[in-house]
C-alpha cells in the first residue's frame, strides 16, 4: 500500500481522476462550509473535467497520477501554464491547479511526491515560476505549502454583490 | 473636488492607450513593495502585455471604466467575467482585475466611484460576487478592499523553479 509511483496521466485518461476530485470536493465541503451550498458531485466533476480537458491541451500543461503498486490511484495533480505575467519579467507562469491525496492514502507522502515530480517537471517544461491557491481557512494546506518554500505573493478577497 | 469626475466605459481597443500611464504607475508600485521577488518586467513591456490582456478581455465582454477629469484619465478599473468555483454553487462571479487612481489623485473616493460603477454593471448582468486580489504588503489596498466589505477567501502562493 505505501509502495506508489508516480506517472504523467494521459489526457484521454483524466477520467481516472474522478474519484479523487470527488473526495477533494467532499474535504472542501466540510472543512469549509462558510463558502456556501457545495455543487453536486456529477456537475462539480464535469465543470473540472472541462477545464482539465482545455488546460491540457497547451504544450507545457500536464498532470500526475499517483498509483499504488496494486494498481490504485490515489493521487493527482495538474499544472497549467498562465502565460505571461505583467508586473514581473516570467514570460510564463506554472500553477498547481489542483493537487488531491485520496483521504485512505494521507500521510503516506503521496502529496509531498506529486509537489516535487510536479516542481521537476514544470522546471523542465521551462516553466520559471510555480503557484498555488490555497483557501485562506485551509491551515494545513498552507502549512504544507510553506513547508516545500512556498511563499505568499497575493490575498484574494471576495464580496457579495446582490441584486436589488 | 471629485464633482466634476465623470466616469465612462471605454469599449473601443484602439483607445486603450489612454490609460497607459496609470497602469505603469500601479505596476511601479507594485514593484516598489518588494514583496514578491522576481525581475520586474520593464515598463513599456508591462503595459504592452497588460494591454494585450485587456482587449481579449474587452473582446470577451470585460468592463473597463475610466474616470475623467476634464477629459484627463485619472483612475480606472478592469472587470473580466471570471469563472466558477467547482466545489461550490456561488457564482457568477467577476474579478476586478485592475483598480487604480493616479498618485495624485487618491483619497477623494475616486477608487469608491470606480468600484461601484463595477458592481452595478456586473449586478445587471447577474454577476453576484466580485472578487480581487493585492499583492501581499500592499497595506492600502488591503484596507480599502476590507472597508469596502470584501472579506480574505483564498491567498496565492509561489515559488521560483
Amino acid at each position: 500500500m505505501a509502495d506508489f509511483t508516480i506517472a504523467r496521466l494521459d489526457p484521454a485518461e483524466v477520467d481516472r481522476a474522478e474519484p479523487l476530485w470527488n473526495a477533494l470536493r467532499e474535504h472542501h465541503e466540510l472543512t469549509l462550509p462558510e463558502l456556501g451550498p457545495a455543487r453536486s458531485r456529477e456537475e462539480s466533476w464535469g465543470m473540472r473535467r472541462s477545464r482539465y480537458a482545455e488546460w491540457l491541451t497547451e504544450p507545457s500543461a500536464f498532470a500526475l497520477i499517483a498509483t499504488t503498486s496494486d494498481g490504485r490511484d490515489v493521487g493527482y495533480c495538474v499544472v497549467t501554464d498562465l502565460g505571461a505575467e505583467t508586473t514581473f519579467a516570467n514570460d510564463r507562469v506554472g500553477c498547481l491547479e489542483t493537487i488531491a491525496v485520496h483521504p485512505d492514502a494521507r500521510r503516506l507522502g503521496v502529496g509531498s511526491a506529486l509537489l516535487t515530480e510536479a516542481r521537476r517537471q514544470a522546471a523542465h517544461e521551462g516553466l520559471p515560476e510555480l503557484t498555488i491557491t490555497v483557501f485562506s481557512g485551509n491551515a494545513s494546506a498552507l502549512g504544507f505549502y510553506a513547508h516545500h518554500g512556498f511563499v505568499e505573493y497575493l490575498k484574494v478577497l471576495r464580496a457579495p454583490n446582490p441584486a436589488g | 473636488m471629485a464633482d466634476d469626475l465623470v466616469i465612462r466605459q471605454l469599449t473601443d481597443p484602439a483607445e486603450l492607450d489612454v490609460v497607459a500611464p496609470l497602469w505603469k504607475a500601479l505596476q511601479a508600485h507594485h514593484v516598489s513593495l518588494g514583496s514578491i521577488d522576481l525581475p520586474a518586467r520593464d515598463p513599456e513591456d508591462s503595459w504592452r502585455v497588460r494591454r494585450g490582456i485587456y482587449e481579449h478581455g474587452l473582446a470577451e465582454g470585460a468592463w473597463l471604466w475610466v474616470a475623467e477629469r476634464a477629459g484627463e484619465p485619472v483612475g480606472y478599473a478592469f472587470v473580466s467575467r471570471a469563472g466558477e468555483w467547482a466545489s461550490w454553487q456561488a457564482g457568477p462571479l467577476v474579478g476586478l482585475e485592475t483598480l487604480v487612481v493616479a498618485p495624485g489623485e487618491r483619497g477623494a473616493g475616486i477608487g469608491e466611484r470606480l468600484l461601484q460603477t463595477a458592481k452595478d454593471g456586473a449586478r445587471s448582468e447577474g454577476y453576484t460576487h466580485l472578487q480581487v486580489g493585492y499583492i501581499e504588503g500592499n497595506v492600502r489596498a488591503a484596507a480599502f478592499y476590507e472597508r469596502a466589505g470584501f472579506t480574505p477567501v483564498e491567498r496565492v502562493l509561489g515559488m521560483a523553479l
